[in-house]
């Protein structure tokens, strides 16, 4: 692939994904709303949100967490530019783990009881996610012997054939990476909660605005690493991701916050296992 | 000057002028004798490596009569550590150092012989030795400069009558010259000899404060260090009797088979030199001491020879089951001690938890044993060194201004001493992130793990666990120094102090900006002299394998828009700070206070979390010292059934 055609595809994912992020939130939220019997909002109602937050006054209480809050945008943007210049996977999984630092990191650079107690808890997710992450990078490798998401476009089979139990792995980090429920230990979705809003609690107007656009960057992130499960043809396995997308929020609402220990507790106990028991069964039948 | 005269003046210089502190009590004199000295010990450094850089390894025996010093020396210092530990009445100290007199001269006179030895090199200083060496003048002679500072302070706060800085220098700047010793040596006596005396300056470190917890941990880190020695001997003993040899280098170029058990004996010394669990207790006692001294231990000295000596090794074993054990072994300390690290509230101990767990990571890339993974192992050592020095030396000033080194005390110290925080946070972050030099190696040798496939899958997973906890710990203390109100009093910066933190912060940030030069000029040079390839392709300062890339300078373009422009844009935020939300209205004033029942004003306060029920060490110390023991003990049945 030629240098103008890969700046082209960043610069087009860069414009496109707080679309797509926006889009499938509004989808979230309709769907959701459904499942309870509700009407919901319409579609484009994230976007509408995001006007009013940016066009609200702020109040900050500390400037460290404004800072923060930048840089968790700009780093998560980073990764976002990494992968979609196929990139290696682990870079980008460490500077997306940088990215979630700086969420935290601004969290506690408040006094917030409540915002504190969330950043702890946004940690507590990282611990959980993280290594089926970078383990799935290695997966990755054990396929296509190489670590960067161009390897798999390359690829000559769809990696799902080969690496279904880290497919598994992989939505489990997902659940918890979209912070939905059971995972949604560090924010809750509603304010009127033990947490008030975890680490989101001392952000208002354009900072929240600029944390939420960020979510949506990571949205569409990880869902297009999902995607590289299937990348002959990639449209299958944008569907693929698109049926996970939609696996989540149903898991999300008939699934209830449950404790942070039982979190870790399943995503080691079952991402890590299922990967390294993929591994093993890829390195016996090889 | 010539090569010889570097390397004898590296060794002794040091020791020269550790003499020289025993007579010098005026903090002014201790500043201008150790700033000339460190100048001096630098510049030698470097002239040594720019001579071995150009015209290949140096090669060299002082005269043989210094074979009959350093044999006698050995006698003393094993005679006064058994004096230590009759008077102390600790039989661990006397029983492994009567073990290692009768087994000395055994090895001595009746395996060697006695005479045999001279044909043997006693120098061999390639671009490794190099290598530990600039990390131990420049970090181990900036970590000197900031003593000067810390400890008058120090005595201060003690209230001591009369000075003890002319003994604290002496073994603090003697430890430097025989550290040099020690990486430079060839010949395993002479390695021993060097070995011997690290541990004894060791000791007397620990103990310097002389109160019983001091005293009793630096017995502990004695008899530790003296299991250590005892294999060494013994690994002594069976390389000459299996292949007639006490150079490291005709060791390990000496074909498989009858090697690996003495070398196997040597990995353990390692071991316990760098504190690998079941050793840790050791290292966890040693924070007894004055800061200075953990911030040597820890970075450029001690635990360093131990991890040197694995990955010296490291050829000798390559592509044995060995090999793999010794992986598989550093991955599993990387993890349980990453793991550990999170209960801890107490900075010090956080501190040197990662210090093992690093250490680990390096056992564990010499295990690995890929091109790839010995650049990691030996980038981890540069870089590791340069951030955890700068840490406990942030640690300790903050312990001064603060008066503790509990991390709930440290909360809100970014308003109180702004500079030492930056500096502290940037510590922090590159022990931490990419493109940061330390999470680099961690990214290299992840790779290097996943490609060697087989076995090593149980290496990486160990590796991905580790990392994730390493996240947890780091990021809890971190944001635990954000956070803060108003400051109390004004930041008082002593020069050296703060000139060394700040000095290694900009040399973290600096060595890892410029990780691929770094690369070119002294880590690659030093793997094709232990035998290995090239790890990377260096084309536009990116480093790339044949499975992955990383661009370092491009990150850090990236990191300098993502987080130094929004903190400097912070910085010119002037708008009135309004009070957090605390579920009730705020009680104004500095305090964090809101209405409660009644009307009554309530308290806010939040604590750290560490959640002890799962990471503290009466939960998982038994269980890693355990399966730690059962490692090393499948490590050497794997070596003696082979």
């Amino acid at each position: 692939m030629t240098l103008t055609w890969s700046l082209i595809i960043v610069v087009g994912a860069l414009l496109l994904a707080p679309l797509v992020g926006g889009v499938l939130r509004g989808l979230d939220r309709k769907l959701t709303a459904r499942l309870q019997g509700r009407m919901g909002p319409p579609l484009a109602q994230p976007f509408y949100d995001f006007g009013k937050l940016v066009g609200k006054s702020h109040s900050v209480s500390s400037r460290a967490s404004v800072a923060w809050a930048w840089a968790y945008f700009l780093l998560t943007l980073t990764a976002f530019t990494l992968f979609f210049l196929g990139q290696d996977l682990l870079v980008v999984f460490f500077i997306l783990a940088f990215a979630g630092g700086a969420l935290a990191f601004g969290a506690f650079s408040t006094r917030s009881p409540y915002a504190r107690l969330g950043a702890n808890r946004e940690l507590l997710q990282m611990l959980a996610y993280e290594p089926i992450l970078l383990l799935a990078a290695v997966a990755i490798y054990f396929q296509t012997g190489k670590f960067t998401v161009h390897s798999v476009l390359e690829a000559g089979e769809p990696l799902l054939l080969y690496l279904p139990l880290v497919f598994v792995a992989v939505l489990v980090a997902l659940g918890i990476k979209m912070r939905k429920s059971p995972f949604d230990i560090a924010a809750s979705e509603h304010a009127h909660q033990e947490l008030v809003r975890g680490v989101y609690t001392e952000y208002s107007g354009r900072h929240l605005a600029l944390i939420e656009i960020a979510h949506w960057y990571e949205l569409v992130l990880l869902l297009a690493f999902i995607a590289l499960f299937w990348a002959q043809p990639l449209w299958v396995g944008v569907l693929i991701a698109l049926g996970a997308f939609f696996l989540e929020i149903w898991i999300d609402n008939i699934a209830a916050r449950l404790r942070w220990s039982w979190m870790v507790g399943a995503s080691w106990g079952v991402g890590i296992t299922f990967i390294v028991a993929n591994l093993v069964l890829l390195s016996v039948l090889a | 000057m010539s090569g010889e005269l570097l390397v004898s003046s590296l060794v002794l210089l040091p020791v020269a002028v550790a003499l020289c502190c025993l007579a010098l009590r005026c903090v002014s004199g201790q500043k201008a004798l150790l700033l000339t000295a460190m100048a001096v010990l630098m510049a030698a450094a470097v002239a040594l490596a720019l001579r071995v850089l150009s015209e290949g390894p140096l090669v060299y025996s002082p005269a043989a009569a210094w074979d009959n010093v350093i044999a006698v020396l050995d006698y003393l210092i094993i005679g006064y550590f058994l004096y230590i530990g009759f008077t102390s009445r600790n039989s661990l100290v006397l029983g492994f150092g009567a073990v290692l007199a009768v087994l000395l001269p055994v090895v001595q006179f009746g395996v060697l012989g006695g005479h045999a030895v001279a044909a043997v090199p006693v120098f061999h200083v390639d671009v490794l030795s190099i290598i530990m060496c600039l990390v131990i003048t420049v970090v181990g002679g900036l970590i000197v400069l900031y003593a000067t500072d810390y400890m008058p302070a120090h005595e201060a706060h003690l209230k001591l009558e009369r000075t003890r800085r002319p003994q604290f220098f002496f073994w603090f700047v003697l430890f430097l010259g025989v550290m040099n010793g020690l990486v430079f040596a060839d010949s395993l006596l002479w390695l021993f000899f060097f070995w011997e005396v690290t541990t004894l300056c060791c000791y007397h470190l620990i103990r310097h404060d002389l109160n019983e917890e001091a005293k009793a941990n630096a017995l502990r880190a004695l008899w530790m260090n003296l299991v250590g020695s005892v294999a060494m001997v013994a690994a002594i003993g069976l390389a000459y009797t299996n292949v007639g040899t006490v150079s490291i280098q005709e060791l390990i170029s000496g074909g498989a088979g009858l090697v690996l058990l003495p070398i196997a004996l040597l990995c353990l010394t390692g071991f316990t030199k760098a504190a690998q669990v079941p050793f840790q207790s050791w290292l966890l006692g040693a924070m007894v001491a004055p800061t200075p001294v953990s911030a040597l231990l820890h970075s450029s000295t001690m635990v360093k020879a131990g991890v040197y000596l694995v990955l010296r090794l490291a050829p000798g074993y390559a592509d044995t089951s060995l090999s793999l054990l010794v992986a598989v072994f550093g991955a599993f300390v990387f993890m349980v001690t990453s793991l550990l690290a999170i209960g801890q509230n107490i900075s010090k101990r956080v501190l040197a938890y990662s210090t093992i767990a690093n250490l680990g990571l390096i056992i564990c890339c010499a295990g690995i044993n890929t091109d790839l993974a010995i650049a990691a192992g030996i980038a981890l050592i540069i870089f590791h060194a340069v951030s955890k020095g700068m840490l406990f030396m942030a640690v300790g000033v903050a312990e001064q201004q603060i008066g503790s080194r509990d991390i709930e005390d440290m909360d809100g110290l970014a308003a109180r001493s702004p500079v030492l925080t930056i500096a502290a946070v940037i510590g922090m972050l590159s022990m931490l992130f990419l493109p940061f030099g330390v999470a680099f190696a961690k990214w290299a040798a992840i790779e290097a793990a996943g490609a060697q496939a087989g076995w090593f899958i149980a290496v990486v997973t160990l590796l991905a666990i580790g990392s994730a906890a390493t996240l947890v710990f780091w990021c809890k203390w971190l944001g635990r120094m954000l956070g803060g109100s108003a400051p109390a009093s004004k930041e008082q910066k002593p020069f050296l102090a703060y000139g060394s933190v700040l000095l290694l912060m900009a040399g973290a940030v600096v060595l890892s900006i410029f990780v691929a030069p770094l690369m070119t000029v002294l880590i690659q040079p030093a793997l094709s002299g232990m035998g290995y390839g090239q790890a990377f392709d260096l084309a536009g300062w990116h480093l790339s394998t044949a499975f992955g890339f990383f661009p370092p300078w491009a990150l850090f373009l990236a990191l300098a828009v993502a987080v130094l422009l929004p903190a400097l844009a912070a910085r010119g935020h002037r708008k009135e700070l309004d009070p957090v939300y605390l579920c009730g209205a705020n009680v104004d004033g500095p305090e964090l206070r809101f209405t409660g029942i009644a009307g009554e004003p309530v308290q806010a306060a939040t604590g750290g979390a560490y959640w002890t029920q799962w990471f503290g060490e009466g939960r998982l110390t038994p269980i890693s010292n355990w399966s730690a023991l059962l490692l090393l003990t499948a490590l050497f049945a794997g070596v003696i059934l082979a």
